[in-house]
C-alpha cells in the first residue's frame, strides 16, 4: 500500500438492516467512490445464498434452545467442511490479501457454524461454569470461551478459534476504499440499539423455555390432560350438586338479620351506646384522615410527586439519555436505577464490562461473554480479541504494537478523522490508533460510530499504525 | 359543497377531563391516542378520562387537532408548533408526559421523552432529584458504591440549574 495509513480490515456480514444489495467497490479508491465488481452472476447467486444464510440464522435465533446446551464446534476441519457443505455454504477463499493467514481453504461465515449442532458424545450441554473449567487447550498459553448470546452460544476455546480464521470472504466481495462512507455507519441512534436489544432479549426468554430434549414429551403430555379436566369435573359432580342449597347458610342469615333488626326495637339497647360511640370515633378519625389525605395529596400535585413515576415511564424518559448522563442520573434514586439498569447494558455502544477478577468480559451489545481459563484476560499473548454482534474470536496478531487488544466494532470520532475503537488489556483503557493517541474519553465511546453490519475491524499492518495521518479502511464483507 | 357535508358527518366524541369539563372533538382528531381510539372502536363517543386535567387535555387536544390534519406542506408548521409546544417548565411537562402515557400517543409520548430527556442532560443528580421532586432513596454508602462504580460518568462539571 502507498499510503501511510492506518489499514484497518472490516469484515461485514449481512444483517437485516443490510438486506439490501450493498454495493461493493475495490481497489483502494482515495474518494471513497464505490464501483461494482465482479461478474454479475456470482453476485446474484451470492446475495441469494446470504440471503438464504440469513433466513437460517433467524430460524435458529427463534428456536427454543436450552441455555445452557452449546453448540459445539467440530473439532475436525473436515467436519465443518461437510456439514457447511450441506448447509449449501461452502465458500473458496482466493484470500487475497489475507496471504498472512495459513490454511484453510473453505470459509464459512461464523453463524453457519452454530448451524452445526454436532452434539458430541462428551458433553453437549454443560453450565457455563462446568465448561470453564474444562478447557484446557495446550496449544495455546490462554483459553477463552466464546458466548454469543445473540445468535446462539458459541463454546470454542483458543485453540478452535484460531482455526476458524474468521471466515474469510470470497475474493469477489472484496471491498477497499479509504473513507468509510456515510451509508455505511450509524451513529449510535435509538433505533439502532432497539434493534440490537432483540437477541438479548430472545437470549433472556430461552432461559424460561423448556430443555431442548424434553420439549416433546411436555408437550404431548400436556396437550392430552389439561383440556379433558373440565369434563371430567362436570361429568363427575355433575348438576345435580350445585342445586342443592347449603341448609347451614340460610339459618345463619336468619339469625343475624334478627339481631340487626333488634336494634330498631331497643331490645338490646346495652349495645347500642357503645356502639353510637364507636361511629362518632370512627367518623372524626375517618374525617381526620381523609383531611390529611386531601392536603397530601394537594401538596403531591403541587410538587408533582414524580418519584411514582411508572417505572415505564422512566424508562421512556431516560431511553433517549446516553453516555455520561445515563450513567450519573443512575444516583438519583433506587428505581430510576432498575429502570436504567435494563438498558444500560443495550445502551452502551461499546463499553465491555469486565468482571472484577477480569476474567470475564462481556460485550453487551450481544450479549457475547468471553470467558478467560487462567483468570486473567490480560495475557493474550501475541493474539488479539475481536468482538463483533455476530460472534467473537481470538486471532494472532502479525502487526507489532497490534496485539493483547480487544477490537470492538465501533469508530471513534466523526467523518474523515474516524479511527478504529480498541481496549487495551494492559492499559484497560479504550484506545484508538493514529494521532490522537491519548485514551478516550468517557464520552468520546459514546459518541462513537458503528458499521451498520456485523464488522469486525483488524488492523494489518505496524507501519501503518504508528504513523497514520491518513486511516486506511479495508472492508471485506460477504 | 362536498366538504361541508363531509363535515357535517363527521363523528364527534366527547372526551371528559378528570376536572370534569367536557371537550368535542372530531373523531379522526381523538383516535390518534389509541386508548381512545379503543373505545370509539367499542363504540363509545363519551370518552372519560379520570387521569388527565383539563390543563394538559387542552394543550393535548390542541397538538392532536394540529396533527391530525399533518401534510407535507405544513411540515415546516408543526416542526415549530411542536418546538412551541415543549417549551414548557418541567411540571407542566411531567404532566403532559403522563397524560399522553395514559392515552397512548405515541409520537407526543417520544416526544416529550426527548425533551426531558434533553433537558435533564448534563443536569447533577443532585438537580433532576429537584426537579423530578424525588427523594434520594439511597442510603450515603449506597450512593457512594454507585458513584464509584461509574466514576467516570460524574467526572467533570455538571449543570446544576433547575430549568
Amino acid at each position: 500500500m502507498e499510503f501511510s495509513g492506518l489499514l484497518v480490515k472490516l469484515l461485514l456480514l449481512p444483517s437485516p438492516a443490510v438486506e439490501r444489495k450493498r454495493e461493493r467497490s475495490h481497489g483502494g479508491r482515495e474518494n471513497g467512490e464505490m464501483v461494482d465488481e465482479g461478474d454479475g452472476e456470482m453476485e446474484a447467486a451470492g446475495s441469494v445464498c446470504r440471503r438464504k444464510k440469513w433466513e437460517r440464522k433467524r430460524e435458529e435465533r427463534r428456536r427454543p434452545v436450552d441455555g445452557r446446551k452449546k453448540w459445539r464446534k467440530g473439532e475436525e476441519n473436515g467436519e465443518r467442511v461437510e456439514a457447511t457443505g450441506g448447509g449449501g455454504l461452502v465458500r473458496e477463499r482466493e484470500g487475497e490479501g489475507r496471504a498472512a493467514e495459513d490454511s484453510p481453504t473453505t470459509s464459512w461465515p461464523i453463524q453457519d457454524l452454530l448451524e452445526l449442532s454436532l452434539p458430541t458424545s462428551e458433553a453437549p450441554s454443560k453450565s457455563k461454569k462446568k465448561s470453564k473449567e474444562k478447557v484446557s487447550e495446550p496449544t495455546s498459553g490462554a483459553s477463552y470461551l466464546f458466548f454469543d448470546g445473540g445468535s446462539g452460544l458459541l463454546d470454542f476455546t483458543i485453540a478452535e478459534a484460531l482455526k476458524w480464521k474468521y471466515a474469510g470472504p470470497p475474493a469477489a466481495s472484496l471491498v477497499q476504499y479509504s473513507q468509510p462512507s456515510a451509508e455505511h455507519f450509524h451513529a449510535a441512534d435509538p433505533a439502532l440499539h432497539q434493534g440490537i436489544s432483540q437477541p438479548l432479549l430472545i437470549e433472556e426468554s430461552r432461559e424460561l423455555r423448556p430443555a431442548e430434549h424434553g420439549l416433546t414429551t411436555t408437550q404431548n403430555s400436556s396437550a392430552t390432560r389439561n383440556d379433558d379436566i373440565p369434563e371430567m369435573l362436570s361429568f363427575f359432580c355433575g348438576k345435580g350438586r350445585r342445586n342443592i342449597e347449603p341448609p347451614v347458610a340460610l339459618q345463619l342469615a336468619k339469625n343475624l338479620t334478627w339481631i340487626g333488626g333488634a336494634d330498631d326495637r331497643g331490645e338490646m339497647s346495652v349495645h347500642q351506646t357503645p356502639k353510637n360511640h364507636v361511629r362518632q370515633v370512627l367518623l372524626i378519625f375517618s374525617l381526620v384522615c381523609g383531611a390529611t389525605g386531601v392536603v397530601l395529596l394537594a401538596v403531591s400535585v403541587l410538587k408533582g410527586a414524580w418519584k411514582d413515576l411508572p417505572e415505564e415511564l422512566v424508562h421512556n424518559i431516560l431511553s433517549p439519555l446516553i453516555g455520561r448522563d445515563f450513567a450519573a442520573l443512575q444516583a438519583v434514586c433506587k428505581s430510576w436505577k432498575s429502570a436504567s439498569t435494563t438498558s444500560f447494558a443495550i445502551r452502551t455502544p461499546c463499553l465491555l464490562m469486565c468482571s472484577n477478577d477480569t476474567s470475564t468480559l462481556h460485550y453487551p451489545i450481544s450479549n457475547s461473554f468471553v470467558v478467560g481459563t487462567d483468570n486473567d484476560l490480560g495475557d493474550l499473548g501475541d493474539k488479539s480479541l475481536f468482538i463483533s454482534n455476530a460472534a467473537t474470536f481470538v486471532e494472532t496478531i502479525s502487526a507489532k504494537g497490534a496485539e493483547k487488544k480487544v477490537y470492538l466494532p465501533c469508530f471513534r470520532g466523526r467523518g474523515n478523522k474516524q479511527m478504529a475503537l480498541f481496549y487495551c488489556l494492559a492499559t484497560r483503557r479504550y484506545k484508538s490508533f493514529g494521532a490522537d493517541w491519548a485514551a478516550c474519553s468517557y464520552t468520546c465511546l459514546y459518541e462513537s460510530t458503528r458499521p451498520a453490519s456485523t464488522t469486525w475491524i483488524k488492523p494489518v499492518s505496524h507501519h501503518l499504525i504508528t504513523s497514520c495521518n491518513d486511516p486506511q479502511f479495508e472492508f471485506t464483507s460477504w | 359543497m362536498a366538504s361541508t357535508t363531509e363535515t357535517k358527518q363527521k363523528k364527534m366524541l366527547i372526551l371528559k377531563s378528570a376536572d370534569n369539563d367536557e371537550f368535542e372533538i372530531e373523531e379522526s382528531v381523538g383516535v390518534q391516542s389509541e386508548t381512545i381510539k379503543n373505545l370509539v372502536e367499542d363504540g363509545f363517543t363519551f370518552v372519560p378520562l379520570p387521569n388527565v386535567y383539563t390543563k394538559a387535555l387542552i394543550k393535548i387536544i390542541d397538538y392532536l387537532k394540529k396533527h391530525a390534519n399533518k401534510t407535507d406542506s405544513n411540515d415546516e408548521e408543526i416542526k415549530t408548533f411542536d418546538k412551541d409546544f415543549v417549551n414548557t417548565t418541567f411540571d407542566d411537562l411531567f404532566e403532559l408526559v403522563s397524560a399522553a402515557n395514559y392515552l397512548h400517543i405515541s409520537c407526543l409520548m417520544n416526544m416529550l421523552c426527548q425533551t426531558i430527556a434533553d433537558r435533564i442532560k448534563d443536569k447533577s443528580p443532585e438537580a433532576v432529584r429537584k426537579i423530578f421532586h424525588i427523594n434520594c432513596d439511597y442510603t450515603p454508602e449506597e450512593e457512594a458504591k454507585i458513584r464509584k462504580a461509574n466514576a467516570q460518568a460524574f467526572e467533570g462539571q455538571f449543570d446544576e440549574s433547575l430549568d
